[in-house]
């Protein structure tokens, strides 16, 4: 399998009080082609603005990619494309899909016009046929009576039904790459499982890559390929799903996922990983997570561990695992 | 759609009932007796007694509104005190001349005013917004009468560009004399008016650029154009509408100060001379004719809501 995209030291800037702080720093991951590849973290580790860095939609008076940083689309270089071009991408080779569909979609808009206008800014087609594809779409979603929803607006659907529209915009122009921040957190649980198995379904059948960012480790175990864990703007771990699940090796991993909730043993309280993610301005030195580690060391609070590739395409960066590579290796 | 526009007619009729009654309460409650002013200081009692008689004034005050607003109703609105002329043909034709003024107005105001507004929110913090809502500020503070008269000193007397005062020069009455008369009145009205809808239009704009759908229209990769004007400029005009009705009502009363310094023949005049020579029926027509007019606007831009959010026709 290709690398569909490649995000190579990412940083991001943001500004605060005329002082440019870094929120995500020099992260690297790739996706595949047809591959679903989950982000998890923390609120507030940087999974959205990672996406919206991918997107070319972060807000340029108030942020910057780092020099160094390059994201890559099928070899072409994303940070260096002109905002025309990256306007041709958007959408038609990279689409997204947000979080809460009560407000991602235009309330005073019908759901035919936001549809349409989708195929029209990339492509010129009759009318006609934009109606006719969108009402295809809609009811590839798995939207009933699609001919009268392209008349009518949001407000009058539901919340799953304003996903699957989301879902139906996002995929009109067949993308090759989807990324879906957070697609049922704002969702019930029964309509979240619905949404989760459509994105699966259509992702196998156009064979599209998909990027999940999702905080919901649930989430990424029925159906992400691969699994990158960020933590406080960093990749902390990157694995198979399955083997992340089996065998996790970063301590912060670890903690994750030990507080989730379990059929098995009958806990009375949840483990917990204490403290909190620290706010940008105020990152530590050396690993980002060693004042909530139970098994940091000296050296962990000066130097930054690198990521460990420790086969299988299991990745962590904790110097845990660098001593157990100079050991053996 | 059509049945709410009925129900916001039918919300009408108590509207119009209420400025009916107030009108006919501020003759009635204002000083003076309208007999011993139309008769003169050397009246007698008697003869005061009998023209209150032939006015119905003599009447309880209910069968006198009864009275007058059937007359109303029927086109007859009184006569001038004053001018000695039917009341309604007379506030007619002066009242199209303001109308001609305040729409004038507020198409500049509303051009300009929507399109800084929409300049500054997009370049939000900028010098070019900074410096638009400067201009704004000072547009918001010029008296309206000083306006006028610096137009007149530099457009009219220094440049000689334009007639400073009238509606048509002396002996024409073509549509094109009558549009450069009106250019520096409407434009002096007008600033007042365009600065508040400046106002409203970028801090409207600013809100609804931060909105989760705004991020959406540009993940689909549309262009800039199609992003501010559709989907940003559609959800942010609500606030703005009601500005620019609200604004229609103050440029109505707010002509007068322009009429006065322009010599603009409409209804701001007509006021004036009407409350100084205490003139009763021709200000009440006055105020009923701009209070309708106001109340119709309103209508207008409640339909005008409806066109522009889905969402309200169905509340």
């Amino acid at each position: 399998m290709t690398a569909l995209l490649e995000v190579k030291d990412l940083e991001i800037k943001f500004r605060k009080d005329k002082e440019m702080i870094s929120t995500v720093g020099e992260i690297s991951f790739a996706v595949n082609e047809g591959e679903m590849l989950g982000i998890v973290g923390e609120s507030g580790c940087g999974k959205s603005v990672t996406s919206l860095a991918i997107m070319g939609l972060l807000p340029k008076e108030m942020s910057q990619i780092g020099r160094n940083s390059d994201i890559l689309f099928n070899g072409t270089s994303l940070t260096k494309l002109s905002d025309a071009d990256y306007r041709r991408v958007r959408g038609k080779d990279i689409s997204m899909i947000f979080q809460d569909p009560m407000t991602s979609l235009n309330p005073v808009l019908t759901i035919g016009y936001q549809m349409k206008e989708m195929i029209l800014a990339h492509e010129k087609v009759s009318k006609r046929e934009c109606w006719t594809r969108s009402v295809e779409m809609l009811k590839k979603v798995g939207i009933p009576r699609a001919e009268q929803i392209m008349d009518e607006y949001p407000h009058q659907l539901s919340g799953g039904m304003r996903q699957r529209v989301m879902i139906a915009i996002a995929l009109t122009l067949q993308p090759k790459l989807l990324i879906a921040d957070e697609p049922t957190t704002a969702l019930d649980v029964t309509i979240q499982a619905q949404i989760l198995d459509l994105i699966k379904e259509i992702q196998r059948e156009s064979n599209t890559a998909v990027i999940l960012i999702t905080h919901d480790l649930g989430v990424v175990a029925e159906v992400c390929d691969r699994v990158v864990v960020m933590y406080a703007g960093k990749v902390v771990e990157e694995a198979p799903v399955k083997e992340l699940f089996v065998d996790p090796k970063h301590p912060y991993t670890k903690g994750l996922l030990g507080s989730m909730p379990t059929l098995i043993n009958d806990q009375n309280r949840l483990n917990a990983i204490p403290g909190s993610v620290p706010l940008p301005e105020e990152m530590p030195q050396g690993c980002r997570f060693a004042p909530r580690c139970s098994q940091a060391m000296p050296h962990c609070y000066t130097a930054e561990p690198p990521l460990v590739s420790l086969g299988n395409s299991h990745a962590t960066s904790c110097w845990l695992y660098d001593k157990e590579e100079q050991k053996y290796g | 759609m059509a049945s709410y526009i009925l129900r916001r007619l039918f919300g009408l009729v108590p509207v119009l009932f209420g400025v009916t009654v107030l009108v006919f309460s501020i003759m009635h409650l204002s000083p003076g007796d309208p007999a011993k002013i139309i008769l003169g200081p050397k009246a007698t009692e008697a003869s005061i007694a009998k023209l209150n008689t032939q006015l119905g004034l003599d009447q309880p005050l209910h069968t006198q509104y009864i009275t007058w607003i059937g007359n109303v109703f029927q086109g007859d609105w009184g006569r001038s005190i004053q001018m000695k002329m039917e009341v309604l043909p007379l506030v007619a034709e002066r009242f199209t001349a303001t109308f001609i003024l305040t729409l004038a107005s507020i198409i500049i105001a509303s051009v300009f005013g929507i399109g800084a507004g929409i300049i500054s929110a997009y370049k939000k913090y900028s010098w070019l917004d900074r410096s638009m809502m400067f201009m704004v500020l000072i547009g918001f503070c010029l008296p309206v009468f000083w306006l006028g008269l610096l137009l007149q000193i530099v457009f009219g007397l220094n440049l000689d560009w334009l007639p400073i005062s009238g509606m048509y020069s002396a002996g024409q009455d073509g549509f094109w004399d009558m549009i450069r008369h009106l250019i520096l009145p409407a434009i002096a009205l007008s600033a007042g008016a365009g600065a508040i809808i400046a106002r409203m239009t970028r801090s409207s704009m600013v809100e609804v650029f931060s909105q989760d759908y705004i991020r959406t229209a540009r993940s689909k990769g549309l262009k800039e154009k199609n992003v501010v004007l559709i989907h940003a400029l559609k959800n942010a005009f609500i606030p703005v509408l009601t500005v620019i009705g609200m604004q229609i009502g103050f440029l109505l009363a707010g002509a007068v100060l322009v009429e006065m310094v322009f010599a603009w023949p409409g209804i701001g005049t007509l006021m004036v001379n009407g409350i100084l020579a205490r003139d009763f029926p021709l200000v009440q027509g006055v105020i009923l004719f701009v209070a309708t007019t106001y109340v119709a606007i309103n209508l207008l831009i409640d339909i005008l809501y409806a066109i522009f959010d889905p969402r309200i026709s169905y509340k």
